[in-house]
Parts: C-alpha cells; structure tokens; sequence
C-alpha cells in the first residue's frame, strides 16, 4: 500500500462507506427508531458526527504518519495494539459477512431464485478477493468512479418519486416524543459509521493538510444524502415505521418511471449497487488484511484475501439464517461502531497526553 | 505467480457466470399474465376465483404479429394457491411482471380484500405501479369482454386508464399508494371503478375503502372534487347555470391553476377544515344570444362556477365524512400539522372525529370568455 491517495479519493473512500450504508437500508434503522422524527435525528446526530470529525481531526493532528493501531502500540505496546488490531478485524468480517449476505440475499430474491446462494457469495467473494490482488492503487482509483456513479443513482432517485411524495407524512416532525427522538436517538450516531475509517486514512493521505476538509466534507455530503433518503422513505411509504422489508431503497427503484420509454428501471439500479458493493468490500478486505499485516509483521500480506475470503465464506455458510444475519447488521453493528468509536476517542485521547508528556520531559 | 492467478481468478469469474446458464429463464418459456382478476366463488370451501388474462402473439392471419389474450381461471384457496394451480394447467412458466391491472368484483371488495391485497402487494413480479381496478360484474366477465378487444397488451390498460385520467372521472389508483394507505397513512385507499358497457368497457368515478372494505363509490363529478383536493386535478367539463338564458345550460372547462390550499384545525374537539381552490376556468358554450364579452356578464359566470364547485365539492367532502367515514382525502396529513409529537397526537382519534368535521369551501376561478368567440 505505496499509492498515497488525494484529496477526494479519500473522501469517496469514505463516501463508499456511508452510501452503502444507506443502500442497505440503514435509513430504515433510524426510522424504526425514531419514526417520523427520523429526519430531525438525522440532522441532530448528523450535528454530533461533525462534532466528532473535528475532535478526531485535533487529535490526529500529532500523528500524521499514523493509524489508529500505530496509536495503539504507542501507548499500550504490543498487546494494545493487537487487542485493538482485533477488535477492527471483527469490525471488518462483520461489515463484509453482513453486505455479501444482504446482496446476495437480494440478487437471489430478485433475479435468481433457483441459483445456490453458495454460487452468488462465491461471485462476491471471488471477486474482492481478485480486487485486492490487483491492488490498492485500482481499488482507490475505481472506488472513485463507483461513488460517482452511486451519488448520481440516489439523486435520480430522488428526483423519480419527487411527484409521488406526500410530506404530510412527515408529521409530526419531532417523531414520538422529545426523548425519544432526542435522547434514545443519540445510538443513531452509528449511522455516520465512515467516521471510523478516519482512523485509518491518515497515513496514506498524499497532502496530510487535506485530512480536515475530507472529514468534515465526506461526512457533511453522506450526511445530506442519508437525510434525503429518509424524508423520501418516510413520505412515500408510510408503513416503513412499522414493517420489515427486503431493502426499502429498493422499493423506491421499483416507483420510478420516467415517462413510457423508461419503465422498469430497477435492474439498472441493483446493476450499480452491486458495483458499490464490490468496492464497498474490496476497500473493508484491504483495511482486514493492512491491520493483519501490522499485527503479523508480514511483508506481503496480499495473498492472505483468499484466506480471509474462505474463511467469511465458510462463516456466512455455516450460520446462513436471515435474523442472525439481521440482528448482527442491525443491533451488533450498532453497538459495536458506538464502542469503538469512544474507544478509540479514547485511546487517541491519551496518545496526545502521552506525547505531551513526553515533550515536556 | 500472480499473472497465474490473475488468469485463474478471470476463469473462474467466467466460469461461475457461465455454468448458471440453465437457470436462465427464457422469455420462450414464460407466459406474461397482463391483467389478474379475483372475485369471489361460489364454493366454501375455495372461496376465491382467480383469473388470469395472458398475452399470447398471434401470426395465423399472416397480417402481421397481432397479440390476442387467453383467459385462464380456477377456484382457489389463497391466491399463490391459485397462481400454482394456473401454473400446472399453462405449459409455460406464468410470469406477472407485465401485469397492468387488477381487477377485483365489487361484491368482493364490499366483503373485504384483507386475505389477498397484502400478498399480491408482497409478490416481487408484481410491479407496485399496477392499477387496482373495481368492477361492477364478476372480474371474470370483465376480462372476457377485454379479451374480445383486438391486439390487447399489457400497455392496454395504462393507456385506457391514463387517456380517461384527462377527463378527471377517473384517476389512477397504483398498488403501492393502495398498499400504503392500508398502513399507517394519513388517507384511505381508493380504487378505480369500471364496469362493462356493451361490448367494451368504461371506467367511471372511484371506490371508497375503509380499511380493506369497499364502502361506497364516487361518482364522476364527485372524482372531479376529490382530484381537485388532492391535486391531482388537470382538466374537466362541468355544466354551470346560465345567468342568460336559464334554460340552456353552460359548459365551462376547467383545469388546474394553484395547488388547493387545505388548513385544519381543532374548535371544541371538532375539526373545521377550510380548502381553497383555485382554477382556471374557459367557457366553452357558444350561441348566438350569448354575450360574454363585457366584464360584468364574466363576473356572473364566475360566481355560478365558484358555486357549483363550492356546494359540490361540500356535498362531496359530508357524504365521504359521514357516509362512508373514510379520510379519502388524506385530511389527517393536516391535521398532524399542528402537533409536534405523536404523544400529543394520540390524545385525539382522528377517525373518531373526522365524522363531525366541518368543511368550508372557498373556490376562486379566472374566467376567459372562450377559444375562438366570446360573442356570436
């Protein structure tokens, strides 16, 4: 990983994050919680995740060259450093099991119900264990055209279901109660979970100057399009407080129709979904198999992927059940961004006290 | 080493693509269901009649591919039960992905739809912009005299429905709106309603929902009044009293000018609910003793047209109030505008009182005196 990344490649870095977050239906989450004051939540925590980008971004600054597991080891030695390098690894399966399910989950609900779901994960799997072969270079450089093309979907999106919105549906705007919109609604920070790869991008940024503005930008933007997405869901769909759905940013694709010449748009949606998946996955592999490489003192850990691969292959097969797969995407991936998020607030914290101690001495 | 694997990885890729070749579903092998019908039989134990009209090509008069339609029915259980069954007696593969339309009798929908709109709302191949349509006669017949209709396709049915949307008798009422009024919305669900007339069919009016029954139906006029509340209003023909010549009737077209502005609020634990309209307004009527050329004879028009819709669109608003008690119109949308928090909503049952709603109409039209001649 020699490639150093610019300015928007890293902020599309996280960007990719954040959208497949709302493509797998993590506006729903905050909706369930919140109900119709979904969007006040959003813009509250939205607020707080902001808050949190320019606390990591003072923190980061006396460790430019650093990751979060570089901090570690600063402070807690090696069996920091490798409790933390753990913890992400957890993190980085979770993320990957949990998409590959849901996509795969989708594409043979949709389009290949007879299809062994084995077959579908291997295409996924298969195919970001082949992207990180290649390479990090490729998979930044692609990552950048994906997210593009993923931003212009979610907009062409918003704009077909415009004509069938009915903002009364939006009402009352402070959802159930102050509390519980407010108060309760503070676990929905997990919504902003790119913050966690902040903790990683530093060291790889070509310009360290950057790093301010490709936080608070790449949070800001995924913020916005993640507000846009619920007020849509939640003025179109009024069950949506209420029901269990296969992906509800699919059952918006099926409502646009453009006229009588573009009907059906749907597969061209799902097509580039599956694209941002494959980036999605391949960049979460990358970072599994960098922090391995850190933990192990690997020269090349490239061909670890097809370890890793089997080994989330052989995870998702053997617990291939559609409530686990849910409680672990909804309830632990919720608790668990929360917990790392304030342990490593945390553990940057007293790496900037312990340098300063060390200055000082 | 890692151009090997490069290549294997490609193979492999390829591979997996190309070995999922006999789960491809043929277009040969499938048959395109373009409307479904559903009625009510007259057995106990299969309570529901399920109908299917498919799309077939037709060359046998070497005029060109013509596509005419089979219809297929069974009694059934549920309706999946139903689809299985008519998918054994099909040689290919039934697919409901070009379904434009379902129709369901009116004596069913008066006895409730619960047991089967949520599963056609749940099939995937169902698309959620297929009309829900209400029949005066079995659905059965109705897609019988359809099938007579020559070179019918599933675009039959949209452009049917969309070519009577301009005259405002009529609006579309898609499976997904259906489906979200049913849930949690902030209006009641309406349904398109159709019957047959000779050897074709017409489309006139809605059907009223509350909850999954049919309650009542709209009539063309009372279309017209609630297409102008809910905005979905374009343009009409209605007849207005003739200040001029009182034996002859005047017809006026109207068409949409500003969205209608709707306020409701909470006197004594009644809602008063005030809507303003506003519409264009062009006089169609001509004759030879007519003068619509100066501004008081225009103002005079002007005032029976804002009272011909002020007492229809009341009339309309009290008969779906207290007849039919159903929020058609979505009037709770509004009404949750002037709370905050849904703990301060849930003090009042909105469908409790919407009953003894009071409703104030004030219509406000621009008038032009006509296309061509505003005096013959």
């Amino acid at each position: 990983m020699n490639y150093k990344i610019g300015k928007f490649e890293a902020i599309f870095l996280v960007l990719i994050v954040m959208m497949n977050k709302i493509l797998l239906n993590m506006p729903k989450e905050i909706i369930k919680q919140s109900k119709t004051g979904a969007p006040i939540n959003i813009i509250f925590v939205g607020i707080i995740a902001v808050l949190f980008a320019i606390l990591i971004i003072k923190l980061f600054k006396k460790f430019p060259n650093e990751d979060i597991i570089d901090i570690s080891e600063y402070i807690g030695k090696k069996p920091l450093k490798i409790f933390i390098g753990i913890i992400f690894e957890l993190l980085f399966s979770l993320i990957i099991v949990t998409v590959v399910f849901e996509f795969s989950n989708l594409l043979q609900k949709i389009y290949f119900p007879n299809t062994p779901t084995s077959l579908i994960l291997l295409i996924f799997l298969g195919s970001i264990g082949f992207a990180n072969l290649i390479g990090f270079k490729s998979i930044i450089k692609t990552n950048s055209i994906v997210v593009v093309l993923i931003l212009a979907s979610l907009i062409v999106i918003f704009a077909g279901t415009i004509k069938s919105l009915n903002f009364n549906r939006l009402n009352p705007i402070l959802g159930q109660n102050i509390e519980t919109t407010f108060l309760e609604g503070l676990s929905n920070i997990f919504a902003y979970g790119g913050l966690i790869y902040l903790f990683f991008i530093s060291p790889f940024l070509k310009n360290k100057k950057d790093y301010p503005s490709i936080a608070i930008t790449s949070i800001t933007v995924s913020g916005i399009f993640l507000l846009f997405s619920t007020i849509i869901l939640l003025a179109l769909f009024p069950f949506i407080t209420h029901s269990e759905e296969l992906l509800s940013m699919y059952l918006l694709t099926r409502c646009i129709e453009f006229g009588t010449v573009f009907q059906r748009t749907d597969a061209i949606f799902i097509f580039l979904w599956i694209i941002s998946a494959f980036s999605y996955l391949s960049i979460s592999l990358m970072f599994m198999i960098n922090i391995f490489k850190k933990l192990t003192n690997c020269n090349d850990s490239t061909n670890y992927s097809y370890s890793f691969i089997a080994i989330l292959f052989s995870i998702i097969v053997l617990f291939e059940n559609q409530s686990l797969f849910k409680f672990l995407e909804t309830i632990i991936y919720k608790y668990f961004i929360l917990g790392i998020l304030c342990l490593c607030l945390a553990i940057l914290v007293i790496g900037n006290i312990k340098k300063k101690i060390r200055k000082e001495i | 080493m890692k151009k090997i694997l490069l290549v294997t990885s490609l193979l492999l890729a390829l591979l997996i693509t190309f070995i999922e070749a006999y789960d491809v579903r043929n277009v040969e092998s499938l048959s395109y269901v373009i409307a479904i019908g559903i009625d009510k039989s007259n057995s106990k134990d299969e309570p529901l009649s399920l109908t299917i009209q498919i799309a077939k090509p037709d060359t046998s008069e070497g005029n060109g591919t013509k596509i005419k339609s089979e219809i297929n029915t069974v009694q059934c259980n549920s309706f999946n039960l139903g689809l299985a069954m008519l998918n054994l007696a099909n040689v290919n593969e039934l697919n409901l992905s070009h379904c434009s339309v379902i129709i369901i009798s009116e004596e069913l929908a008066r006895e409730g739809i619960e047991d089967f709109i949520n599963t056609v709302a749940n099939n995937i191949e169902i698309r959620p912009t297929c009309n829900i349509l209400i029949s005066k006669e079995k659905a059965k017949d109705y897609l019988e005299v359809t099938s007579k209709i020559e070179d019918i396709s599933a675009k039959f049915y949209n452009s049917y429905i969309n070519s009577a949307e301009i005259t405002s008798y009529v609006t579309p009422c898609e499976l997904s709106d259906f489906y979200s009024s049913l849930h949690q919305d902030v209006k009641t669900p309406v349904a398109l309603y159709s019957f047959t007339k000779d050897d074709n069919i017409e489309s006139l009016g809605l059907a009223v929902f509350k909850d999954y029954k049919m309650v009542g139906r709209l009539s063309g006029l009372d279309t017209i009044c609630y297409n102008i509340l809910t905005n979905n209003f374009k343009q009409a023909t209605i007849e207005v009293y003739n200040p001029q010549d009182p034996s002859l009737s005047l017809s006026v077209a109207i068409s949409d000018f500003k969205d209608t502005d709707i306020n409701v609020t909470l006197e004594n634990g009644i809602p008063k609910i005030n809507c303003d309209v506003q519409i264009k307004a062009v006089l169609l009527s001509a004759n030879k003793d007519f003068d619509f050329s100066n501004e008081q004879s225009l103002k005079e028009i002007e005032s029976e047209i804002n009272s011909f819709l002020d007492q229809h669109i009341t009339a309309f608003l009290y008969q779906t109030s207290q007849e039919y008690k159903s929020d058609i119109v979505g009037f709770e949308g509004y009404f949750k505008r002037n709370f905050l928090t849904q703990d301060e909503l849930d003090k009042y049952n909105w469908e409790e009182i919407y009953q003894k709603a009071e409703f104030n109409v004030k219509t406000e039209n621009y008038l032009k005196s006509g296309f061509l001649f505003s005096k013959n």
